[in-house]
C-alpha cells in the first residue's frame, strides 16, 4: 500500500469521506469538535487537495504510546495518519509524486500546514500545525515550520495545536505543550513531549494519579512544567475565582494580556464558569482589531500639565477580541470579551501563565507602569520649563508595550522611515538581548492601520533585566511631532549603561514614523 | 509628580541645540523623584498578587 496518497477536495463532505476511510469511527468523526475544527480551518484557508499519509510515527503520540498504551493489554497501534493540505489544484489523474515535485517548484507556497491523526479515536487530534487565515486577524505567537514530503521541502507558518490525549493529559498538558512547541525554535528552550510535561508537572506536587492524568493539573503543577522548560514562573491572577470581574479589572487583564501577545509570547489562560473550582486551560496566541476604539476609556491615563491635561491611551483599546488554541474545540478560535451562552470568554478568565523568558526580570505589567510614569515625569517636566507662548507637545498619545529582541529591534530600526541620526543610534547603542519597547503614538486616527507608516511620536525603551521601580529606562525619544519644535526638531534621552549619566540630545529632522509591524 | 531638572535641560538642549549631560545632583533628583512615586504603584502590583495566591489553592485545569 502507497504511504503517500493524493486526494482532491471539492467541498466538506469529500474531507469527510477521506475522514471516514482514516479509522473505524465509534461516532461520526465530525462530532469531535477539534477535528471538525481543524478541517474546517483547513478549507477556509483555500485548501482544494489533501496529501495522506499513513502510516506516520508521530514523536508526540509515540511518546504518549510509550507511557501509557503501550503498557495495556489490548493491542493499540503506534502508527498516526497524517492528512497534509494545499491550495494548489491536481491536474486530472495526476499522482502524488509528480504533484509533489510541481507543487514544490511552482507553488511552495500553497502548503497549508498538516493534522495528524492519532489512532485512539477519542482524541484524534494529535500534533498539527495549520496554516493562520490569511486576514483580518493579528495571529503572532507563530513560527515556520519547515516539513518534507518525499524529498521535497515545504513549510508552514503557524501555531502548533493538539487536543488533549485526556490519559497521558489533559488541557493544561495540551496547552503547555502547544506553548512550548511554539517557542522552541525561537528561544531555544526544552519543548517537552506531552508525557513529559506531566512528569515535570508533578515531580513535586501529585494530586491524584498521574497516570492515567484525567484530573489535570493545578495551577502550580503547570508552573513548574513550564519553569522546568527554561521559563520564568510568572503566574498571574486578575481576580478572585469566586467574584466575577469588574469592568475595569477586565479591561486591566485585556491590557496584561495584550502585551505578552505583541510581545509573541503565548499565554495560556485558566478558565472558570462561575463557583467551579475545576476550569479549563487554553492558550492565547493572537488578537482582532477594529478601525474605531471599542474600550471606553477605563485604561486611559489622564494627568494634569500646567493648565491643560494630557492624556495617555493604551492600544489594546482597538482590540475587539482575541484568538486561542482550545483544545477542545480547535485552533486559532475568537475569545470574546464577554460570554455569550455557554461558551469561554475572556470574563472566564481566573489567571494567565505567559511563556516569559527567564531572564526577563521586568515584567509586562511593570513595564507599562513604568512606561506611563517615565512619560508622565518627562512631559509634565519638559512643559513646566517652557517658556511662555511656546507651543504645547501633543497632548493624547496612545501607547503600545512588547517585548522585542534585540536583532528585530535593530531591524525594524534599518528598514524603517525613522530619521537617520536615531535609527543610526539604536543600530549602535549597546542594548541588552531583549528590550521593552513602549511606543508613543498619534491618537488621531490611530485604528487605521493604513496609517501607521506615520503615527510614531517616539518610543521609551526599558531594559528588561531592571527593576521598575528603579526607572529602568536605556532611551526616550520623541519627535517634532510631539515636542512641537518650529525647526522640525526631536529629543533623545540616553542613558548610559556604565555611569548611569543622563544625556539629552536634539534631533534634526525628526518627523513621525512607522509603527512596529513585522514582516 | 517629577520635579526634576530633566524638563529644563531639555528646553535648554531644543533651543541651544548643543547636547547636554545631566550632572549628579540633577540626575540622583531624577531618580529619587521616580522612584518615590512608582515604588507604591508597582508595590501594589506585587502585593495583589501575593493576595490572589493565597485565594486560589484548589483550583485545577482538567
Amino acid at each position: 500500500m502507497a504511504r503517500l496518497t493524493i486526494h482532491q477536495i471539492k467541498d466538506s463532505s469529500d474531507l469527510h469521506a477521506l475522514l471516514q476511510q482514516c479509522a473505524a469511527w465509534r461516532v461520526d468523526p465530525f462530532a469531535h469538535l477539534p477535528l471538525k475544527n481543524s478541517i474546517e480551518h483547513a478549507q477556509k484557508a483555500g485548501c482544494v487537495t489533501v496529501i495522506k499519509q499513513d502510516p506516520v510515527q508521530d514523536p508526540d503520540y509515540l511518546a504518549e504510546y510509550l507511557a501509557y498504551y503501550a503498557r495495556g493489554f489490548l493491542n493499540i497501534k503506534k502508527e498516526c495518519i497524517r492528512l497534509h493540505f494545499f491550495s494548489a489544484p491536481m491536474k486530472d489523474a495526476e499522482d502524488v509524486l509528480p504533484y509533489l515535485d510541481r507543487i514544490s517548484h511552482e507553488s511552495s507556497d500553497a502548503y497549508l500546514g498538516f493534522l495528524t491523526l492519532r489512532p485512539t479515536l477519542t482524541s484524534p487530534v494529535g500534533a498539527t500545525i495549520l496554516s493562520c487565515l490569511p486576514s483580518g486577524h493579528f495571529v503572532l505567537c507563530i513560527d515556520e515550520f519547515p516539513v518534507h514530503l518525499a524529498g521535497c521541502n515545504f513549510s508552514v507558518k503557524g501555531t502548533p495545536f493538539m487536543q488533549q490525549d485526556n490519559a497521558v493529559g489533559a488541557c493544561a498538558q495540551a496547552s503547555i505543550w502547544m506553548a512550548l512547541r511554539t517557542l522552541r525554535k525561537k528561544q531555544g528552550h526544552s519543548a517537552f513531549d506531552p508525557a513529559q510535561i506531566t512528569t515535570a508537572a508533578t515531580r513535586f506536587l501529585v494530586q491524584g494519579r498521574t497516570l492515567p492524568n484525567r484530573e489535570g493539573l493545578n495551577p502550580n503543577q503547570m508552573v513548574e512544567a513550564v519553569r522546568s522548560a527554561g521559563y520564568a514562573s510568572h503566574l498571574h491572577y486578575f481576580r478572585n475565582h469566586n467574584q466575577p470581574f469588574s469592568p475595569d479589572e477586565l479591561e486591566a487583564a485585556r491590557l496584561w494580556l495584550y502585551t505578552y501577545i505583541e510581545s509573541e509570547i503565548p499565554v495560556i489562560l485558566g478558565l472558570f464558569h462561575s463557583q467551579q473550582s475545576s476550569g479549563h486551560a487554553v492558550v492565547l496566541v493572537g488578537h482582532g482589531w477594529s478601525n474605531a476604539k471599542v474600550a471606553n476609556n477605563q485604561l486611559t491615563t489622564t494627568f494634569p500639565v500646567g493648565t491643560t491635561s494630557f492624556l495617555i491611551h493604551q492600544a489594546v483599546e482597538w482590540v475587539n477580541g482575541f484568538y486561542i488554541h482550545n483544545d477542545n474545540t480547535g485552533p486559532y478560535q475568537w475569545l470574546a470579551d464577554k460570554a455569550t451562552g455557554n461558551e469561554f470568554s475572556l470574563e472566564h478568565t481566573v489567571f494567565a501563565l505567559p511563556l516569559l523568558p527567564g531572564d526577563v526580570f521586568l515584567s509586562g505589567e511593570e513595564a507599562v507602569q513604568t512606561s506611563i510614569n517615565l512619560y508622565k515625569d518627562v512631559a509634565a517636566d519638559f512643559v513646566a520649563n517652557l517658556t511662555q507662548g511656546s507651543p504645547l507637545p501633543e497632548s493624547d498619545v496612545v501607547f503600545r508595550t512588547y517585548l522585542i529582541e534585540r536583532h528585530q529591534f535593530r531591524s525594524w530600526a534599518l528598514r524603517s522611515n525613522l530619521c537617520s541620526t536615531v535609527k543610526d543610534y539604536y543600530r549602535l547603542k549597546n542594548l541588552p538581548r531583549r528590550v521593552w519597547v513602549t511606543e508613543i503614538n498619534f491618537k488621531a486616527d490611530y485604528g487605521d492601520l493604513a496609517k501607521l507608516s506615520t503615527s510614531r511620536l517616539g518610543e521609551i525603551v526599558l531594559d528588561p533585566t531592571g527593576d521598575g521601580r528603579d526607572s529602568p529606562f536605556l532611551t526616550i525619544h520623541i519627535n517634532s511631532a510631539w515636542t512641537k519644535a518650529p525647526d522640525g526638531s526631536g529629543l533623545l534621552i540616553d542613558r548610559d549603561i556604565i555611569s548611569q549619566k543622563i544625556d539629552v540630545v536634539k534631533i534634526q529632522s525628526d518627523s513621525r514614523y512607522m509603527a512596529y509591524t513585522r514582516n | 509628580m517629577s520635579n526634576t531638572s530633566l524638563g529644563k535641560v531639555m528646553v535648554q538642549v531644543l533651543e541651544t541645540g548643543e547636547r547636554k549631560t545631566l550632572d549628579e545632583e540633577q540626575q540622583n533628583n531624577f531618580y529619587k523623584s521616580f522612584y518615590e512615586h512608582t515604588s507604591p504603584e508597582i508595590e501594589k502590583i506585587r502585593e495583589e498578587q501575593r493576595k490572589r495566591f493565597d485565594e486560589s489553592r484548589n483550583l485545577t485545569l482538567a
